[in-house]
């Protein structure tokens, strides 16, 4: 399913466009230079064609040449596209008889192939490997540096001046087709994955780069590289036939989606997630910011700030509870290819496979964004932030709030990539979520606007997916709210503003930092110590304001009303429902008493 | 006396493995035919009969779990083991230390299906064998809770537990399985007379039922 869905990409999309994959036997390669060579063969020097990208670093030119051959550790060269090892003999490793072998094999190729093609280009390139020495090729070539590692193709450079590239020639193009079709496989059977019988069956398939995290020459979807993985004692891709044209379909759609620049790829924790739609549809570069809204960048241009302005009014109605009215999401019944992909090692594994209509999508998109609403912590702070930000965040911080150690990220992975399925699934979150939550408060009592999102989004979730008989959380403050859980968190926020009243910023370790855990597991213990330590705390503002010492102990008498004993212990569950009731009363203070504090009203 | 069964199956995982992905496994969506016919066979199997499934019903939403377990690499080489068995040389073994492979799966959650399938009778069927005979045993076996090894839902480690299906499991189609889906193509069985070769097939199912179509090669059951 996965591989066919892939396949049928690849012919929706070949051919259309300058965006477009290369067709069968062709890839675009990463191409930094060419060597030029007269008409008869003679050197005449490598040429940088690298061009400078946005940061002025030099970027290599994305060209169509012929596929090169997948290699790991042995030598197979490639037709007019390589390195400066197979088509000049002369490489910057330091391996002579290697690189003399490997030119050997280059020469070989091209005569195999071009002896019999008529065309100047083709006699150019012949002659130039039947008198290249090998020998002197270090010293001509010591001046290239790091162009000899990369991708070089040919140029043939004529009489008058003009140059054309090996590759583009016709002639050489129609050679390298032909020697294709004879070169297939002998093996045939029936294709998995268009399931026509008799096709000739590809023993190895290429690779995909640009996953997160895995080699970066490339991960193999396909691949049977250790013997546990074989079966019936059959060898490599043989294992499962999948015919040389599907192969190269799903390989080249694959990688075509994961391109630099693509639209249609995220990454999440170790997931990278592509997604395709069925047919050709708006919707179809939008999708991912439905789920992994983008973070406008400082110095945005007119454009971007345009595209991030309609995502957010989607996301702004989808947050409400209604659907977007953005015309790009107006087919709802496309159906959407989720592929989730995670390294291990040379492979990769499928980490989410998920088929759906764009509606459903849609849907689940507002039950994500419902979900994580949340009145903001700063104002200017964005209402939709990016994934990452939600799982970066879990990450435990030290007192100033920066992030502490710095392979804190590896447990987190997993966890980003469940949170992915969750919200495009509409499934449960992980269980752990809730107590590495809880814990992270407990531990470094950051109550940051990520946070509580998530604990808020968990809540929530479980009270829906299980039918519990609560109500969902609100955003923002709800003061009708009469869970013993919330309403502490709550008091304990009320006293905290108490407290920083009565001693301004001065104070070095308030009640938040050596009473907060314990407030939030075991109420009774703690409580009754705190209310009386606020009695000292309002006696002293009352000193100086009268007015804000009324105001703040009748919230706390309003709060407390509910509340009938302190319980001895809170589950984890009145544990969430403590700390997004803390949350929500201090933002609460930051718009009713905006003359105390130094933040300015939050949207909310 | 009729030579169909029904059987219900079902488990906590299931993980019917993809061809093309052996290495970072990734189930099929439903059961596949040959999965279906390894747990009729384990209640009855006999030289004499041959299994034929016909139809796949999914009672249970489809849903997908990630799992990551630390697996070894190799393969004990099958000439050395058979060569022990014969009484040359020792058994092969593996340190699992040395040899250490953490794999991913693509799993099933909460299984639950009823095969239909029948039974026909083959060339080694001998002079006491006749249709009715093996439709009583399997019968019998099967309202027993009788088989010669446990059967499994794909891989060894997720068991398959297996009852006489009822008619209220075969009324029983989850909301998100209504209508036609289409599942691509996959996996009916593989021809173990002619090389091991796979045999696939386009697969529909049909609010919640998968038909299988009759298996094409020479010979099905090894």
């Amino acid at each position: 399913m996965i591989l066919s869905a892939l396949n049928r990409y690849y012919q929706r999309i070949a051919g259309n466009g300058d965006d477009a994959p290369p067709p069968f036997g062709f890839a675009d390669a990463k191409v930094v230079g060419e060597v030029r060579i007269d008409a008869a063969g003679n050197f005449l020097g490598i040429l940088d064609l690298r061009n400078a990208d946005k940061k002025g670093k030099p970027a290599p030119r994305i060209l169509s040449v012929p596929l090169p051959p997948h290699r790991t550790a042995g030598i197979a060269a490639g037709f007019l596209c390589d390195n400066a090892g197979y088509l000049c003999g002369c490489d910057d490793k330091g391996k002579p008889d290697r690189a003399a072998e490997q030119f050997a094999a280059a020469a070989k190729l091209h005569r195999e192939l071009l002896h019999d093609v008529d065309d100047p280009a083709a006699r150019a390139v012949l002659a130039y490997f039947e008198t290249w020495n090998v020998a002197d090729a270090a010293e001509r070539l010591s001046g290239y540096g790091e162009l000899l590692s990369g991708w070089l193709v040919f140029c043939i450079v004529d009489a008058a001046g003009g140059s054309c590239m090996a590759q583009d020639v016709p002639a050489l193009r129609a050679a390298w087709e032909n020697s294709l079709r004879a070169d297939a496989s002998a093996e045939v059977g029936q294709c998995l994955v268009t399931g026509e019988s008799a096709t000739p069956i590809a023993r190895l398939h290429g690779s995909i780069k640009g996953v997160y995290g895995a080699q970066s020459s490339g991960a193999s979807l396909v691949s049977f590289n250790i013997s546990a993985a074989t079966s019936y004692g059959k060898e490599q891709s043989f294992n499962a036939p999948v015919g040389e044209a599907a192969a190269f379909g799903y390989v080249t759609a694959l990688n075509h989606l994961l391109r630099r620049d693509g639209t249609q790829w995220r990454r999440i924790g170790d997931t990278t997630l592509v997604f395709w739609a069925e047919r050709d549809t708006p919707a179809e570069a939008l999708f991912g910011d439905l789920f992994d809204p983008p973070e406008a960048p400082r110095n945005a241009s007119a454009d971007e700030i345009a595209a991030a302005q309609r995502i957010g009014d989607a996301l702004d109605r989808l947050a409400a509870g209604q659907m977007p009215d953005d015309p790009a999401f107006a087919n709802r019944d496309v159906r959407f290819y989720l592929l989730g992909l995670s390294p291990n090692a040379a492979r990769l594994s499928v980490r989410l496979w998920i088929v759906g209509s764009l509606g459903s999508f849609i849907e689940h998109a507002r039950e994500h964004h419902r979900d994580l609403m949340l009145v903001p912590e700063f104002s200017g702070q964005s209402p939709h932030p990016p994934l990452w930000r939600f799982v970066g965040d879990l990450r435990p911080k030290d007192k100033e709030g920066k992030i502490r150690g710095k392979n804190s990220d590896e447990g987190l992975k997993k966890l980003g990539g469940d949170l992915l399925r969750a919200a495009l699934t509409g499934g449960p979150y992980p269980e752990s979520l809730l107590s590495l939550l809880l814990d992270r408060f407990r531990s470094d009592r950051w109550i940051t606007h990520p946070r509580v999102a998530l604990l808020k989004a968990t809540v929530n979730r479980r009270i829906r997916l299980n039918h519990l008989p609560m109500e969902e959380l609100s955003m923002s403050l709800d003061a009708n709210r009469t869970e013993v859980g919330y309403r502490l968190g709550r008091l304990f926020a009320t006293l905290e503003r108490i407290q920083r009243a009565a001693f301004g910023k001065d104070v070095n370790a308030g009640i938040r930092d050596k009473f907060m855990p314990s407030a939030s597991a075991t109420p009774m213990t703690v409580f009754p110590y705190l209310l009386r330590l606020s009695q000292n705390h309002l006696k002293k503002i009352r000193r100086e304001k009268a007015g804000l010492a009324v105001n703040l102990e009748r919230l706390a008498e309003t709060i407390i009303g509910e509340i009938h004993d302190f319980p001895s212990v809170l589950t984890p569950q009145d544990q969430a429902l403590f700390f997004l009731g803390y949350y929500q009363q201090k933002q609460d203070f930051f718009v009713a008493h905006s003359g105390e504090s130094v933040n300015e009203t939050p949207a909310a | 006396m009729s030579t169909g069964i029904q059987v219900k199956v079902w488990g906590d995982f299931a993980l019917f493995t993809r061809p093309e992905f052996k290495a970072e496994r990734a189930s099929y969506e439903v059961m596949t035919p040959s999965a279906a016919r390894g747990i009729v066979e384990s209640i009855h199997r006999k030289p004499a009969i041959r299994w034929i499934v016909d139809r796949i019903r999914v009672l249970n939403p489809i849903r997908f779990d990630t799992v990551r377990r630390n697996e070894v690499s190799g393969k004990a080489p099958y000439s050395t083991a058979r060569s022990a068995a014969g009484g040359r040389g020792n058994l092969p073994y593996l340190v699992a230390d040395e040899d250490r492979q953490q794999r991913a799966a693509l799993v099933l959650r909460d299984v639950a299906y009823v095969i239909e399938a029948h039974f026909e009778m083959t060339a080694a069927a001998g002079f006491g064998d006749n249709p009715g005979k093996h439709a009583e045993i399997v019968r019998r076996r099967l309202e027993k809770g009788q088989c010669a090894y446990q059967p499994s839902l794909g891989v060894r480690e997720f068991t398959a537990f297996f009852a006489p299906a009822q008619s209220a499991d075969l009324a029983q189609i989850p909301d998100s399985l209504r209508g036609e889906i289409d599942l691509g193509w996959m996996l009916h069985d593989i021809d173990f007379a002619d090389g091991t070769k796979p045999h696939f097939f386009h697969a529909v199912l049909r609010d919640g039922v998968l038909d299988v179509p009759r298996f094409q090669g020479r010979r099905a059951a090894s």
